[in-house]
């Protein structure tokens, strides 16, 4: 049966002169799992948000919009309701209730649904979920991962029919992340819930979906199941949505000399099939970093503890971390594990109960605020913390003056252009995307010229091409002195272009070193071409671009 | 938006009124209580055209997050005592967002930080402080000095002053009996000092931080369509 | 739900909490009073706020004290004259009505003490919002909201800071301008993000019918007689009040400060009243111990 219908959709908002959807002709059945990709700004969640009703932004619609046979307008409000569910990226925001349990009986409060169903409702869910102990507990008490397992229940107690999510997962650690997407899957399988998910890690994904639907500047590029999809954009050479295929199937495309579309490589296990083999080729991880040692240390962090309350537990214990002057040093770790803490630990924004920390050799609790200032860069999880003016330009010219540099023009000029935001300049920061924001804060803090740079989540949301672009811009300037302290749940990003990774375990680090000697050989906290290419016949490797670089040419296998 | 005006005045002086006259009417013996029961009387009326109006999902997030930042404004200002920038804020919300939203951030600021300070008998006063305070700006904010900077910063002066005075009422109130000049003045000294530094520090933040507030807000009206 | 008095339906602990709020502004009787005082430390202990009892405990001294201290000194009414002090005659009546004084201030700060224990957030909003649902429900959406500002407040104040923005040292002056200056992005940064949420409540349903509320709390039988006695006892109370029992004249001249028999019927069904908590957590304590 079909569940929506969309003719022909063309949509702009109110005082734009673009159209940010164009001609978009869609079907969704009943018992789909259909998802959507597409860069920044491409118009996914408009078109997300167009499927529901409540949601559905003010501008011009053309087009058509049906649900199950009927015109979205002409349906009953209440039907709408319950029957579309709609989860968003930022699991704080969408929290309304100060208790769990008020939190997911909300929407049936809404509807004005009986005690007696309410209960009997929670009652199924939570045990499906596994979460009945939580249900006293306060919401900013909980993980990212479990805050985002409590926006799904709440939409599901509403028995929704389909299911519509806006990155649910983009704030998650590899970990939750992948729950989450297990308990869509089976969810989908086993109620046949329709699911419509929007997302930049496709990755796993494909192997779920029983469509891709490929959006690029509002217009849809390809619409089909995964296999097909891979191999038209193959076919078509769009090089620049590479990017977006999963590894594994890029490889295939790229390494198998006659390739099917039927047997692209979707999951570990097939890809390990097309590989074949167990002939274990050690992987090359033998030169070291022996030459780094004689670099002056930066930053030391010996023996630190940290507990945010007197009676809570210690989110930093024994925390040790030495950075030397030119690292490119990358901590991972799960949703609440502690690493934006540790970060802020090292410069001087919590006081450790315990422990020292030291920046180019001086103890940090005597350094003076003003000291900092200039020297080191912070960009925080959330770029919105940064702005205070009401334009990016504003914003560049008030650095330059407290800093009192002679040069502020010409420097903003050559930061704007080097990220590529020269056109948003007098835009005010909120107005961008996230990306762009993103990128507007990193030309900002870097107009000091810091000495190091912490930076939090930077990759969180963005797409793969802006992922890209971050990580060669950021390698440039770790190459020109910059020292830098990133902290992510993205394995693949740090994986590329991180030159040292540490995984951070129950309030310490538990593993220290090269991506490679850090990645290789986990389950979860590793990429995915990493657990396909273990013990095959190809040397082991973490991204593609690695595979692309170190494996035999073509046509070998 | 004429008639609730009206309304909310005439019934606030209505209740006002009444809380006088039965003070030196009946010599009835328990004032406190008595306060008690006036203030809540005084602040239904608000709080039912709040339940009774449509309001939108939107609104009512603005009004809680408002409330919300209002009550945790002190934070950051830990360090310097008396200088908080809550009245501040409670004032701005009511320029923007009128006499009516002005009320209810007041009203729910000093509740919600008292949620977190611990309720006492001053919560009724503070909530009747605020609310009212939030509400003048308000009704207010069509006049012409109120428009200017100096305006609002003798309106912030003001009320740093009224809403010391209105704190002191209840200890006034609870001890009406023994009261004389003496007593009166004994108390409004011993606050004077917090009161002045109140008024001071609404002066501040209204004169340096009240233009780009109003902007910030007055953007997130116009982006997002709300409370016109 | 707990157990003992925190498994009294909040309906029912909020009425105690009025009656006594009642009496304590009621009834003047020094010896009402010190019963209605130490009626609520015995709750407080039994509910196991000692450790906030001993944190008001020097301040409520002190208030107390002061009270009693001044209020002769300022006010100069009654007949019964101790002395003279700077030509102002000192009265027994003022001595007195400021310990009554002070006593009933120290009673409804010791309910408020026990209140913020027992009906805590989410119990006292659930009381309103039976009568106020949409005031309930915005403060609820505040509360909720306070932690997550608290922690975007850090986050800003870390930022910030590193761009040269201080808080810890400088001049007041400064100081207060760069906690403003972080409140605005607080301010702009929040408002913004707050749109997400009111369109999960849209979402949701939020506006559409009337809501349902959902009842945590199970209005037992025991509630209802639980109820039913306070009331009774209550209104037992208040009659005698109004006959004058209970109570006592202060000015212009001391009455008499006598118990008559019907006095003792007002205080010990005030003192029902005042107890009750105290025997449902000591039923509790009983159970516990010789049952098996
Ligand atoms: N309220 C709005 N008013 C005007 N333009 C908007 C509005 N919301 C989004 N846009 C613009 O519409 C385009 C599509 O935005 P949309 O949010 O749908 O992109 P997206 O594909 O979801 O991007 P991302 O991956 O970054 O979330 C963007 O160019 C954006 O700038
Ligand atoms: N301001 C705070 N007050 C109290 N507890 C906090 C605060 N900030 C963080 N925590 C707690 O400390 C722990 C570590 O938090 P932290 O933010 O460092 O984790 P994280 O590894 O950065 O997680 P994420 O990946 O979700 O960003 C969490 O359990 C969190 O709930
Ligand atoms: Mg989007
Ligand atoms: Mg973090």
């Amino acid at each position: 049966m079909e569940l929506f219908r969309l003719n022909e959709v063309t949509f702009s908002f109110p005082d734009a002169d673009q159209n940010v959807l164009q001609d978009i002709s869609l079907t969704v059945h009943e018992g789909e799992f259909v998802v959507i990709g597409g860069g920044s700004g491409s118009g996914k969640t408009t078109l997300l948000k167009l499927l529901k009703k409540e949601l559905a932004p003010t501008g011009n619609l053309k087009g058509s919009i049906q649900f199950k046979g009927k015109q979205i307008q002409d349906w009953e409000e209440r039907t709408l309701i319950e029957q579309v569910g709609y989860v968003f990226q930022d699991p704080d925001n969408q929290i309304v209730m100060d208790e769990v349990m008020q939190e997911i009986v909300f929407g049936l409060e809404n509807l004005g649904y009986s005690n007696f169903e309410m209960r009997k409702r929670v009652a199924e869910m939570a045990h499906f979920f596994g979460v009945e102990d939580l249900l006293m507990e306060k919401p900013s008490e909980l993980s990212g991962g479990q805050k985002q397992l409590l926006n799904l229940l709440s939409v599901l107690l509403m028995k929704p029919r389909v299911l519509l999510l806006d990155e649910p997962t983009s704030q998650l650690d590899p970990v939750a992340a992948k729950e989450l997407i297990l308990m869509l899957e089976r969810l989908n399988k086993e109620t046949g819930m329709t699911i419509v998910l929007v997302e930049h890690r496709l990755e796993e994904l494909y192997a779920m979906a029983d469509r891709v639907v490929f959006i690029e500047q509002g217009r849809l590029l390809y619409n089909g199941s995964s296999r097909q999809v891979i191999d038209e954009i193959y076919q078509d050479q769009a090089i620049r949505l590479f990017p977006y295929l999963p590894a594994f199937a890029r490889l295939y495309m790229e390494f198998e000399s006659q390739p099917l579309r039927e047997s692209i490589p979707l999951t570990v296990k097939e890809c390990k099939q097309w590989l074949g083999g167990d002939e274990t080729v050690g992987g090359n991880a033998a030169n070291l970093h022996e030459e780094r040692e004689d670099r002056p240390v930066l930053l030391e962090m010996e023996d630190v503890h940290y507990q945010y309350k007197k009676k809570a537990s210690f989110v930093l214990k024994n925390f040790q971390l030495t950075i030397r002057k030119g690292d490119f040093f990358a901590l991972v770790g799960g949703n609440g594990s502690g690493k934006t803490t540790a970060l802020r630990a090292s410069i001087g924004g919590v006081k450790p109960q315990r422990g020292k920390i030291s920046y180019g050799g001086r103890d940090i609790r005597k350094m003076k605020d003003s000291e900092w200032h200039g020297k080191i860069a912070y960009l925080p999880q959330n770029p919105r913390t940064y702005f205070v003016h009401q334009t990016i330009e504003d914003e560049m010219i008030r650095i330059g003056d407290r800093l009192h540099l002679s040069d502020t023009k010409m420097r903003m000029d050559k930061l704007l252009d080097a990220f590529g935001i020269s056109h948003l300049r007098s835009r005010h920061p909120y107005d961008c995307s996230g990306g762009e924001m993103q990128k507007a804060a990193l030309a900002c803090i870097l107009m000091g010229q810091p000495e190091m740079l912490f930076i939090d989540e930077p990759t969180k949301g963005m797409d793969p091409i802006s992922k890209q672009q971050l990580g060669e811009l950021l390698t440039q300037l770790q190459r020109q002195g910059l020292t830098i302290f990133m902290v992510t749940h993205d394995i693949g990003f740090a994986a590329q272009y991180a030159k040292r990774c540490a995984m951070m375990f129950d309030g310490e680090i538990a593993a220290d070193g090269t991506p490679h000697e850090l990645f290789k050989g986990n389950y979860f906290y590793t990429t995915a071409i990493n657990r396909a290419t273990r013990e095959t016949k190809q040397p082991e490797v973490l991204t593609y671009e690695e595979a692309v670089g170190s494996w035999s040419v073509h046509a070998t296998i | 938006m004429e008639r609730s005006r009206n309304y909310l005045i005439s019934v606030s002086v209505v209740l006002l009124i009444l809380l006088v006259a039965s003070i030196v009417l009946f010599h009835y013996r328990a004032y406190l209580l008595l306060s008690f029961i006036m203030i809540a009387c005084i602040m239904l009326p608000f709080f039912a055209r709040f339940e009774w109006r449509e309001v939108a999902g939107r609104e009512v997030v603005l009004l809680a997050m408002l409330a919300a930042i209002a009550a945790v404004g002190r934070v950051p200002f830990a360090g310097l005592p008396s200088v908080q920038p809550t009245s501040f804020i409670i004032i701005i919300a009511g320029i923007v967002f009128g006499a009516e939203s002005g009320f209810i951030v007041g009203a729910v600021a000093a509740i919600v930080s008292n949620f977190f300070l611990g309720q006492g008998p001053w919560t009724p006063w503070q909530m009747y402080a605020w609310g009212m305070m939030g509400m003048t700006a308000g009704l207010l904010r069509n006049a012409w000095w109120l428009k200017t900077v100096w305006g609002k910063c003798i309106f912030g002066f003001v009320w740093g002053y009224l809403f010391g005075w209105f704190m002191n009422m209840w200890i006034i109130v609870s001890n009406i009996e023994a009261l004389s000049w003496g007593f009166f003045a004994g108390i409004y000294i011993s606050s004077v000092y917090f009161d002045l530094a109140h008024a001071l520090s609404n002066v501040f933040f209204l004169l340096i931080f009240g233009t780009s507030w109003l902007k910030v807000l007055q953007r997130v009206q116009r982006k997002y369509g709300l409370l016109e | 739900m707990g157990n003992g008095i925190q498994s009294i339906h909040p309906f029912v602990m909020f009425f105690y909490y009025i009656c006594l709020g009642f009496f304590a502004m009621f009834f003047n009787h020094p010896v009402v009073l010190l019963a209605g005082c130490l009626s609520l430390i015995a709750v407080n202990l039994a509910h196991g706020s000692g450790r906030a009892l001993k944190q008001w405990a020097p301040m409520m001294m002190v208030m107390a004290l002061l009270i009693i201290l001044i209020n002769p000194f300022i006010n100069s009414r009654g007949t019964h004259i101790f002395f003279y002090f700077r030509g102002k005659q000192v009265t027994l009546e003022a001595t007195l009505y400021g310990i009554v004084t002070s006593m009933s201030l120290l009673m409804i700060l010791l309910l408020f003490i026990s209140l913020n224990a027992v009906l805590n957030g989410n119990k006292i909003l659930y009381i309103f919002s039976r009568i106020l649902p949409k005031t309930a429900f915005l403060v609820m959406l505040s509360i909720r909201f306070v932690p997550l500002l608290k922690r975007r407040l850090t986050e800003i104040q870390d930022v910030q800071r590193l761009r040269g923005m201080t808080i810890r040292q400088g001049s007041i002056r400064n100081r207060a301008k760069s906690g403003m200056s972080i409140m605005q992005i607080l301010l702009a940064w929040s408002l913004e993000e707050a749109i997400e949420t009111a369109d999960s409540m849209k979402a949701r349903g939020y506006g559409m019918v009337k809501r349902s509320p959902y009842i945590p709390y199970r209005f037992t039988k025991m509630d209802r007689n639980r109820l039913v006695c306070l009331f009774l006892l209550f209104n037992l109370s208040v009659v005698g009040g109004f006959l004058g029992y209970g109570k006592i004249i202060i000015y212009p001249m001391l009455g008499t400060l006598h118990f008559y028999p019907l006095d003792w019927v007002v205080l010990t069904s005030s003192l029902a009243v005042m107890l009750f908590p105290v025997f449902v957590e000591g039923r509790e304590q009983l159970k516990w111990n010789y049952s098996d």
